[in-house]
């Protein structure tokens, strides 16, 4: 899983859920689930414990769906009343729609968790850049962003910083340390954006490619697999 | 000007820039030219314009910022007309920050990124393997960026540089940041590299680590006029008081015969520390340190790069978690080593205002901006008052965050190097005013690699080495 052609994994997963979404089967929702929850485990390069607390996000969702299903139906689908929970009526049919609302849940979650954690981020930004010609501009653009984010986090460690030594009460959220961080974020992509150009980056330029990303005929096979068994589980699960 | 013998790479003709089409001109009608293989460098007072020309030399402005007009020309063609990919295979820049140049996160992804840059046609790891080996880096080939020193990054932005096949490397103040040891081996690379045929243009403020082999001196005065050029190593001596007249930096002679005040009597303790331990993550930046600052004194940490020095400063101040015991008489400042972290506001009188405020709650606001006034003025900074202090030059803007500390009338003052990046004339100004606010009560503890200035100022000196503070007598 983790090495197959990030552009095309992506392009078949979106595929996939796109198929997916036309049908509102309980019995496929889950089956996709258990083949992603599946293919992410078994992939070598996945540490187990971020997989299950990555995971825990979507159950929750899934857990809020299924009791609003639950406990909440519309009129039209209340019928065969099944008991009485916590004050409220439960029909058999609540079950049914309470269902169909968490497995859905959970079988987007699982495409997706499956799409995250077996892709490297760069892998898939040099694939999106070699495959389906995303200008330079844009994918570096993206690659510096990403790299940006513990930089965010040691700016706030800095605001923070620098307003105590100066006496300066301030909120977590106030403008007095949000608007520097800004600033200093403006400045540091300005620096980064001249660096780069400076190492002569040039969006209309020819560029050699140093990461190279291959693309090989597992890739299409996975796409042309996943599609088909997609289009065969909504039509006969 | 030029080595007539040799042709000249670099050729300005009537460079005027402005940052707006409004404002005065930083530099007007500058004209030179620099031969090929040369190794120029440019000093000129804090703020004169200095990196400004070094950036238009490399084609960053007029495009990021301000109007430029006259010509570059570098091996024949117009910088400025040249898109990125062509510019870099002639001339390439080193930034005087370490940090914020870098797009990738690795040093090995950085260095192909250049390659990929400019379609180098041949094996490209092979070749990033090879730039790694002549900075001395082929250990650091995957390491993480971010977790390297000042000195490190440096080398990897050299390697960067190189990687673009240049035949000019502008460098400006590449050793701002980076500590005397990690300064000895870059220059000795680029000495290396000059020999071997690449044009330095290298803007600076001291000239010692580069007199064993530049070209010659041109020296920029306040006004961004190129007032004196053409200045040989062998006249360098002679021509002294060029240098020194306009309050720049030539040798350690200004030291001279300075030492330190005495501290009051009787003693009394401003800062003192018992088994003090930080650490970052898994790993120690110190343990179990002991010592102990006088008040009114002035007190020195050094030590080399990486070494903990910031670390302790942050301690003391009261920033970051720390065990063992650690007892501060009163508030305490602190100066940042980058100026830039130290800003809050977008004018540098509101910068003034901040801490003014924050130190007197009570006090009227026209009161406030008489005393903002009053200490721009003193610190030369009247001018850009209402300027950015982004916009400041650096040594600027560590004048800035010192005053703006300093306006707070903490009793206990921490500066982490305070004299980067300053001409002589502004590091005697810093040293000699903290010197008078040192005699009116004020303590100051400086971290600082600069041994012989610890040594004319300071009461004391600590060295942190290795974990462990000892003291040095």
């Amino acid at each position: 899983m983790d090495r197959l052609n990030p552009g095309y994994k992506f392009l078949t997963l979106i595929i996939a859920s796109l198929i997916l979404s036309i049908s509102y089967n309980i019995r496929l929702n889950l089956l996709v689930f258990l083949i992603s929850f599946a293919a992410t485990a078994f992939t070598p390069s996945v540490n187990k414990k971020r997989m299950l607390f990555g995971m825990l996000p979507f159950f929750l969702a899934a857990a809020g769906m299924f009791m609003s299903g639950f406990l909440f139906p519309s009129a039209a689908e209340a019928a065969g009343t099944a008991g009485i929970l916590g004050g409220r009526t439960v029909y058999v049919t609540s079950w049914d729609s309470a269902m169909k609302l968490s497995s859905r849940v959970l079988a987007f979650g699982g495409i997706g968790m499956l799409f995250a954690l077996t892709t490297n981020s760069m892998d898939f930004i040099m694939s999106l850049m070699q495959q389906f010609r995303l200008p330079p501009k844009f994918a570096y653009g993206l690659l510096a962003a990403y790299h940006f984010f513990p930089v965010v986090r040691s700016e706030y460690g800095i605001v923070r910083a620098a307003l105590a030594v100066r006496g300066v009460k301030a909120g977590p959220l106030s403008r007095k340390r949000i608007f520097p961080m800004l600033v200093h974020a403006l400045e540091r992509s300005e620096n980064i954006a001249m660096a780069m150009e400076s190492r002569g980056f040039d969006n209309d330029a020819p560029r050699g490619v140093a990461f190279l990303v291959s693309l090989r005929k597992v890739d299409f096979f996975f796409l042309f697999a996943t599609t088909a068994g997609m289009i065969a589980g909504v039509i006969f699960v | 000007m030029t080595d007539p013998e040799r042709s000249s790479l670099l050729s300005c003709s009537g460079l005027t820039f402005r940052y707006g089409q409004k404002k005065a001109p930083v530099f007007k009608d500058l004209t030179f030219s620099v031969g090929r293989g040369e190794a120029v460098v440019l000093t000129g007072p804090s703020g004169c314009g200095k990196s400004t020309l070094a950036y238009c030399l490399a084609g960053l402005y007029p495009e990021y910022a301000g109007v430029l007009e006259g010509e570059i020309l570098v091996g024949g063609a117009n910088i400025t007309l040249l898109p990125p990919s062509q510019r870099a295979k002639r001339v390439s820049i080193m930034f005087q920050n370490p940090d914020n140049q870098f797009c990738m996160g690795r040093v090995d992804h950085e260095i192909l990124f250049a390659l990929e840059n400019i379609a180098y046609s041949g094996n490209m790891r092979a070749r990033m393997r090879e730039l790694l080996r002549i900075v001395g880096l082929e250990q650091e080939e995957t390491a993480p960026i971010h977790t390297l020193s000042g000195g490190t990054k440096q080398k990897v932005a050299l390697a960067t540089a190189m990687a673009t096949e240049a035949e000019m490397l502008i460098l400006d103040e590449p050793f701002a940041n980076v500590d005397p040891a990690a300064c000895i081996e870059l220059a000795k690379k680029l000495k290396e590299l000059n020999r071997a045929g690449l044009t330095l243009f290298i803007v600076d403020h001291r000239l010692g680590y580069w007199r064993p082999f530049l070209s010659w001196v041109m020296i920029m005065d306040q006004n961004g006029q190129i007032r004196e050029a053409g200045i040989y190593p062998d006249e360098l001596e002679d021509r002294k008081a060029a240098f020194t007249d306009r309050g720049l930096f030539f040798g350690e002679e200004w030291l001279a015969g300075r030492i330190p005040l005495d501290p009051p009597s009787p003693a009394e303790t401003a800062v003192e520390a018992e088994d003090l331990t930080v650490l970052y993550g898994r790993k120690t930046v110190f343990s179990s340190l002991a010592f102990a600052v006088q008040k009114g004194a002035i007190t020195a940490l050094v030590g080399r790069n990486g070494s903990g020095k910031s670390t302790l400063l942050s301690a003391v101040a009261g920033l970051i978690r720390f065990d063992g015991s650690l007892r501060v008489s009163a508030k305490v400042g602190l100066v940042f080593q980058n100026p830039r972290y130290q800003f809050l506001s977008l004018k540098v009188r509101d910068e003034i205002l901040v801490t003014l405020k924050g130190a007197r709650p009570a006090m009227a606001d026209s009161e406030l901006s008489a005393m903002a006034e009053a200490l721009l003025a003193e610190f030369g900074l009247s001018e850009y008052a209402d300027a950015s202090p982004y916009a400041l030059s650096q040594g600027q803007q560590r004048r800035l965050a010192i005053l703006s500390m300093l306006a707070g009338d903490r009793p206990i003052m921490l500066l982490d190097e305070p004299t980067y990046a300053q001409d002589e004339r502004a590091t005697r100004f810093i040293m000699e005013l903290l010197q008078k606010q040192v005699s009116g009560g004020l303590t100051v503890i400086i971290a600082t690699h600069d041994f012989a200035l610890a040594r004319a100022f300071a009461n004391r000196i600590f060295q942190l080495e290795d974990g462990a503070i000892s003291e040095w007598k």
